[in-house]
């Protein structure tokens, strides 16, 4: 059980096991988790929620991609300036780029090393970034 | 009374019929519900395995690896191994150590081995991912044997397994079956091989000068394919052979200047494909001084010589624009100074 007042990171992932792995690291450094598992869930939360810490977007996601996902972040008013890391497979430069073109600010490579993930995510939420 | 008789055996047969046909319908159903209760079973006990070992697989994942570890009981062997291999493709770097080091501290090896010679298929292909992913040296015989089999999908994982076993024997092996199986995709065999990048490099320079021309396109594309850099001398033989395929696979794998006098003198090569490629190969090696060479394609009787070589001169690394914006007022031919602009057009909106 996270404290209240821990940054929220909303997880938008459908490998099951993939966003349980990510669930678990980021509640063992304190952040809460919300839990998208797909593109139209997501689309839903950002436009009834208030703005989490960051968002942690898989660009593969059933219904609507992670690339819609940013550009609707980045169109809400309230979710505009939220941080969003993107996880992109290997070997898709292309999809890196359109990724950061998209508005994301970072982005992790799949497979990913767990200690750089959260590295990147710390590097956002640190107090004053 | 003969109608009455037939007509009692025909109600009699339709009968029979009906019974039949309602006990089968019966059993059917019977079975379906048996199905359906042994897969729901077996969903809560996979449900419950992963319950009980996903805490401990992401603890061992973030570092904190468990002192102890319950015993992996029977019935959560497979879907402990699914998680596993599962985990251990979406992750890189010390995740995949640790999860190897859960795996042995379990006899996940052993058992692996086991399942690879005795399981259904499902179960070998998920073993032979497993060993690979645990290096597992004890397993090479079995992943040999594997991969001479017939069935492309189990071949494929045993050799995906193998070249992470050991990369340079794998290559060795691998190399020589990837020429000759050419019902595999580049792509597979490719992707396979990037394990063992340096390791592949030798064992096609040691192979290709032994090749007929019927094997070498092949053997250069798996080269190209994996981006490697081979020896001047074996690319230079290639590029002289008087094979058109192997000339035009030896072009596309061009990627060191060693072998710029060859491609110069491949431009002028009677066969436009040929040109083609010596125009791209002479825009990834050439010189400033290529560019006048790559000038005359532009007037090639062949659209894709002139793309190409206008391509081809954008890449040259010793151009800049504005000797290309020069370069292309000097061009008398209309359609060679058209050629140019779209090339450089294409360029800046890519």
């Amino acid at each position: 059980m996270q404290p209240e007042s821990a940054p929220v990171v909303l997880v938008v992932e459908d490998d099951e096991h993939i966003s349980q792995v990510l669930r678990f690291m980021l509640e063992r450094q304190g952040y809460q988790v919300v839990h998208m598992a797909d593109g139209r869930a997501a689309s839903s939360h950002i436009a009834a929620s208030n703005p989490p810490a960051l968002v942690l977007l898989d660009v593969m996601l059933p219904y609507v991609d992670g690339f819609e996902i940013v550009q609707l972040i980045r169109a809400q008013e309230n979710w505009r300036d939220v941080p969003v890391l993107m996880l992109t497979a290997k070997n898709t430069e292309r999809d890196t780029v359109r990724a950061l073109d998209a508005g994301a600010n970072d982005f992790v490579i799949k497979p990913f090393q767990p200690q750089e993930l959260l590295a990147r995510v710390r590097r956002f939420l640190r107090p004053g970034a | 009374m003969t109608l009455a008789t037939q007509s009692d055996t025909f109600i009699a047969a339709a009968l029979w019929t009906g019974f039949a046909a309602l006990l089968l319908t019966l059993l059917l159903g019977l079975q379906i519900i048996g199905m359906r209760l042994m897969l729901r079973r077996r969903q809560r006990s996979d449900a419950r395995a992963l319950a009980r070992w996903r805490p401990l697989l992401n603890a061992a994942i973030v570092g904190e690896m468990p002192d102890s570890l319950p015993p992996l009981r029977r019935a959560e062997r497979l879907p402990f191994l699914r998680l596993w291999a599962h985990l251990q493709g979406s992750l890189r770097g010390e995740a995949n150590e640790a999860l190897n080091e859960v795996a042995r501290r379990l006899g996940i090896d052993a058992y692996a081995r086991g399942l690879l010679v005795r399981g259904n298929r499902p179960a070998r292909l998920l073993s032979a991912l497993v060993l690979g992913h645990l290096h597992d040296r004890e397993a090479w015989p079995a992943l040999l044997r594997m991969a001479e089999q017939p069935d492309n999908t189990v071949a494929l994982t045993a050799l995906w397994a193998l070249v992470r076993v050991d990369p340079p024997a794998a290559a060795d092996y691998m190399v020589p079956l990837f020429i000759a199986r050419e019902e595999w995709a580049l792509s597979l065999a490719a992707g396979i091989l990037q394990q063992a990048t340096e390791p592949a490099a030798a064992a096609l320079t040691r192979l290709l000068p032994q090749l007929g021309e019927d094997k070498l396109p092949r053997a250069l594309r798996i080269a190209e394919a994996l981006h490697l850099a081979l020896p001047g001398a074996v690319l230079g033989a290639a590029l002289r052979s008087p094979s058109m395929p192997v000339v035009i696979a030896g072009l596309r794998g061009v990627r060191t200047p060693e072998t710029l006098p060859e491609v110069r003198a491949l431009l002028a090569h009677a066969d436009w494909q040929v040109r083609v490629q010596a125009a791209r190969a002479l825009g990834r090696v050439g010189e400033r001084a290529d560019a006048e060479r790559l000038v005359q394609l532009l007037g090639d009787r062949e659209w894709w010589v002139r793309y190409r070589a206008a391509e081809a001169l954008l890449e040259l690394p010793a151009l800049s624009r504005a000797d290309l914006d020069v370069l292309r007022a000097s061009l008398t031919d209309r359609f060679a100074a058209d050629m140019l602009s779209q090339a450089m057009a294409e360029s800046a909106n890519k």
